[in-house]
């Protein structure tokens, strides 16, 4: 599902250069559930970026389902993600001015949107918890409900591969074992998770464990 | 012998004859003595008087400076940057002893030229260029703004008629028993012929150049000779200077009467005169055209309206200005000379 | 149908932040208004010129030289005032060359109707014979003989066809109320048969309080057609060098000369409309460039989830343009609202009538106005829209951090 080789990139510090992703390989099957750990800046967040199709690598290809991502231009890139890939983002990333249920939509502003689209964004949001928060505006929810409605959101274009950046970062034990139950639920279902956690149980959940030292990745 | 003695006679006398002719033509050459008075307008709002005899010059202050480019000419904004004053001079014509003074701003001064009493007469028009002694002792002043030749009459001080003729008309003479009356119109170039029973146009001569002046009729009333500057070209999105991009001839351009058509130019250019309006001495001999240098100064240029040769250069302005310490601000700094008014009896 | 579209997710945004949605929104009223104001009142004030000169139907109106100013006055903004000359110089008038028809008039003021009406009218008496300006309006209400004891009555006069108006303790019939004008001279003046008037003078002495002196070889003024070949103005040159003591004014130069004024108002006031233009245009462009710098994570999220470039950029344009249209309707309501209440003080003010313009001119003018606000708003935040347009989604998030 997703094919990744040679994955570089580097950025400039001032005149100092530092290699945030170093000559990453890496093979995630369909159906696949991938943990990245690593210590803060060793460069999960930017390989998932370039997984993603956030940032340009410098050189290496990411394969996605037989698209090579980085060889589309970008209005079918954008395209790509809107179909095929979602996040989950180390903030909570609500809009402020959309309610619960519109956030959860968001994806489909940006593409073409299908039947039904909004009984499962209902659905989903029943999933994670939050059926009565529906028309809430992100600033009445908690730390963890704004988390959970970003989770939800991630769901409600039917992606193949969800990118998970530190997804239960600051959660009570409680949420972030719904969260792994949630995770495991889709995964089941065949979607293709890359999780980046500090998070030991969320870790020793996926079959397949890489640690991140420096940009350079290693399998556990 | 006898025979032979008169043909010997004869032909002396034909030969001293031609000899004489040659010596006429090359007196030709050099400037005529005059006896008379010019008062010249200009833009500064006083009038240059000059004494042909002497070569004096003086000065009379009608009014406040203006330039005729500043504001509007047949509704074209010339130059925007030029300020439109309350004043400046830019013909006169001489009743008795009193000079009517037209105004750029359209309003007609009299001064007495014994008394140096100075009368505002009130708005005439707009934007006077030329005042011209005419038909029925009445002053034909030629308005640049509306293109009208307005009649005013000195012996009621008020005008009697607004003629329609142009865009911005600027000079006019009249042929032999008043039947027609030419007029030149600065902005398109051309003369106007007017049927003067019915102040009609019946003609226009084009072609007399690109911005174009005064005229007058020389005294044997057979050529109306217009003064040609062509300093601009109009052209539909507003006028183009032609001093600044080289081109363009100052001219003075004779107008056949008879005929009604153009006759001959001539060329000014070289000596850096752009004509601007003229006076014939009465006997028609020469003509005083009084021409702009764009420079420090205006000049007279005495012309010769047989042999159409420019005799003689006359200063106008620097030596009085000097004089009086007078910084010319308007213009560009060129003191900016108009219309001229001979009184051959003073 | 979408619901979570472009224009839905545009208009959440214009809620964000109040004050500075007011902000631009009044900078853009201002523009707007002022223009809308502006080209209202200078329009209208043309316009009633025109027409009030226009249904004065004289080329040229000859008076008392020493009356001219108070003449114009009369003209322009209705000033009632009473001057007089002798009856003959209308026959002056008529002789003179490119004069087709003359006809006079004679102006009294009344300041006292007998009841009801306070206010300064005019009372002015026309010679049916030969007149050619009251006359159309006369068809106008199919009146074939008007008799001694008519009026006609302008439309700032309270009162309607069927009634009658005292004015010197002289009864007369109104036959008919003229449309207004937007001229004072004509909406509040009374028009009555010249012999009436006289008539009236001399019965004024014995009926009423305040008796008027006027002789039948007084008149007020000349109107005057000029022939087809003459320009009004030409033959006003040629009445004053032909007849003395009396000054011709062309009723086109009144309007001219109005205009001259309305035209230097004019350039005021699109000068500090064009400077408020400006300001607005860098205050938008500013705002929206610390609005793509705070929504910077925001960016970065619509682009991961799937938000083409094309889409960045056009929400912050339609965005922008929402505000500036909103500020723009705004801004005509305001002027709109200026213009009608201050209605009375623009007349004063400027001395001139005052007429609405037509719908489809005040549609128009909306129209424009509104599309300029549009435009500003586009304009203004190209730049900035670019910007949002252009950055890396990941950057974008990282930056936003
Ligand atoms: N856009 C950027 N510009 C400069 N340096 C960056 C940028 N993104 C990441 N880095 C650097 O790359 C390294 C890896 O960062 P990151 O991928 O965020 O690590 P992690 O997610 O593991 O904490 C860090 O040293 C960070 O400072
Ligand atoms: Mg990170």
């Amino acid at each position: 599902m997703i094919d990744i080789a040679g994955l570089t990139k580097t950025y400039m510090d001032g005149d100092q250069k530092i290699t945030a992703v170093d000559n990453v390989t890496l093979s995630v099957a369909q159906g696949e559930f991938v943990s990245i750990i690593g210590h803060s800046g060793s460069g999960k967040t930017t390989l998932l970026s370039l997984a993603g199709g956030l940032t340009k690598p410098d050189s290496g290809r990411v394969v996605i389902d037989q698209t090579d991502i980085w060889s589309l231009p970008d209005d079918a890139l954008s395209e790509f993600r809107n179909k095929n890939v979602n996040f989950i983002f180390q903030f909570a990333s609500l809009v402020p001015t959309l309610t619960v249920f519109e956030n959860v939509m968001l994806p489909s502003a940006f593409g073409s949107c299908c039947e039904g689209l909004d009984e499962y964004a209902k659905s989903l949001i029943e999933m994670v918890g939050l059926a009565d928060k529906m028309k809430s505006y992100p600033s009445r929810l908690s730390g963890g409900q704004q988390r959970r409605v970003a989770i939800a959101r991630a769901f409600v274009n039917s992606p193949k591969v969800i990118l998970a950046d530190e997804p239960t970062g600051d959660l009570d034990e409680a949420t972030e074992a719904e969260i792994l139950d949630i995770f495991r639920k889709k995964n089941a279902d065949g979607v293709t998770f890359l999780i980046v956690t500090h998070n030991q149980s969320l870790a020793s959940a996926a079959r397949k464990r890489y640690a991140m030292t420096g940009g350079i990745l290693k399998e556990l | 012998m006898k025979k032979q003695g008169f043909y010997a006679s004869v032909v002396t006398m034909a030969a001293s004859a031609v000899l004489c002719a040659g010596v006429a033509v090359s007196a030709a050459g050099e400037m005529p003595k005059l006896k008379g008075t010019a008062y010249i307008a200009g833009h500064g709002g006083h009038l240059a008087v000059l004494n042909l005899a002497s070569g004096d010059l003086d000065r009379i202050v009608v009014t406040g400076a203006g330039g005729e480019i500043a504001g509007q000419i047949a509704g074209l904004t010339l130059d925007p940057s030029a300020k439109e004053a309350g004043g400046g001079t830019h013909g006169q014509a001489l009743v008795g002893r009193n000079l009517y003074v037209g105004l750029l701003n359209g309003k007609m001064m009299k001064y007495n030229l014994d008394t140096a009493e100075l009368k505002d007469l009130g708005q005439v028009g707009k934007k006077f260029c030329g005042t011209v002694m005419g038909p029925g002792g009445n002053l034909y002043c030629e308005d640049m703004a509306d293109g009208h030749v307005y009649v005013f009459d000195p012996s009621k001080d008020k005008a009697a008629d607004s003629i329609p003729v142009g865009m911005a008309v600027c000079g006019i003479g009249f042929d032999k028993g008043d039947k027609h009356a030419f007029v030149s119109d600065m902005v398109q170039g051309k003369v106007f012929v007017l049927d003067w029973s019915t102040k009609k146009v019946i003609k226009d001569i084009p072609g007399v150049g690109t911005f174009i002046h005064q005229g007058r009729m020389n005294p044997a009333k057979t050529e109306f000779w217009v003064t040609a500057a062509n300093e601009f070209t109009v052209e539909a999105t507003g006028p183009v200077p032609n001093s600044v991009a080289g081109k363009g001839k100052a001219e003075v351009v004779i107008i056949d009467v008879e005929k009604q058509e153009i006759k001959s130019r001539i060329d000014l250019t070289e000596d850096g005169a752009f004509s601007h309006d003229l006076a014939f001495t009465p006997d028609g001999k020469y003509a005083l055209v009084t021409c702009r240098t764009y420079a420090n100064d205006s000049v007279m240029l005495t012309i010769d309206t047989a042999s159409h040769e420019v005799l003689g250069e006359t200063s106008l302005c620097l030596a009085c200005h000097e004089a009086a310490g007078i910084q010319v601000t308007i213009d560009q700094g060129s003191p900016l000379l108009c219309g001229i008014e001979v009184d051959w009896a003073k | 149908m979408k619901k979570l579209g472009l224009f839905y997710l545009a208009v959440r945004n214009i809620r964000r932040k109040l004050f500075r949605t007011v902000s631009i929104m009044m900078s853009v009223a201002v523009v707007a208004g002022t223009l809308f104001s502006a080209t209202m009142v200078i329009y209208s004030v043309k316009r009633s010129i025109a027409v009030g000169t226009e249904r004065l139907g004289a080329d040229i109106l000859v008076v008392p030289a020493d009356a001219e100013t108070k003449a114009r006055g009369v003209l322009v903004s209705g000033e009632p005032s009473t001057f007089y000359m002798d009856r003959s110089v209308l026959d002056k008038v008529k002789a003179v060359e490119g004069v087709a028809q003359v006809s006079p008039q004679v102006f009294i003021e009344s300041s006292s109707f007998s009841c009801c009406y306070v206010g300064n009218a005019m009372l002015v008496g026309f010679d049916p014979q030969t007149d050619f300006s009251v006359k159309s309006w006369l068809a106008d209400f199919s009146i074939k003989e008007f008799g001694p004891d008519d009026i006609i009555a302008g439309r700032g006069i309270p009162t309607m066809v069927g009634r009658t108006l005292k004015f010197y303790g002289h009864d007369f019939n109104v036959v008919g109320v003229l449309a207004q004008t937007g001229m004072t001279f004509l909406d509040s003046s009374a028009f009555i048969r010249m012999d009436a008037a006289y008539r009236m003078a001399e019965e004024s002495a014995k009926k009423a309080v305040k008796p008027i002196t006027v002789t039948p070889d007084q008149i007020s003024a000349v109107l005057v057609k000029v022939a087809p070949d003459y320009t009004p103005q030409r033959v006003a040159v040629k009445i004053n060098y032909a007849v003395d003591g009396v000054k011709s004014i062309p009723s086109d130069e009144v309007i001219a000369t109005v205009k001259d004024q309305l035209s230097k108002l004019l350039t005021y006031l699109l000068t500090i409309g064009g400077i408020v233009w400006v300001m607005a245009l860098l205050l938008i462009a500013v705002v929206f460039s610390m609005i793509v710098n705070e929504r910077q994570r925001e960016i970065g999220l619509f682009r991961a989830m799937g938000a083409k470039k094309g889409f960045m950029f056009k929400l912050l344009v339609t965005e922008a343009a929402l505000l500036t249209t909103a500020g723009g309707v705004v801004g005509v309501a305001l002027g709109g609202i200026m213009v009608f209440s201050f209605k009375n003080l623009i007349t004063t003010q400027l001395k001139v009538p005052y007429l609405w313009p037509s719908t489809a001119f005040i549609v128009e003018l909306l129209a424009g106005c509104i599309l300029v606000s549009l435009v500003t708003g586009v304009l203004a935040v190209l730049y900035p829209a670019a910007l949002s347009a252009r950055m890396e989604p990941y950057n974008a998030i990282r930056k936003g951090e």
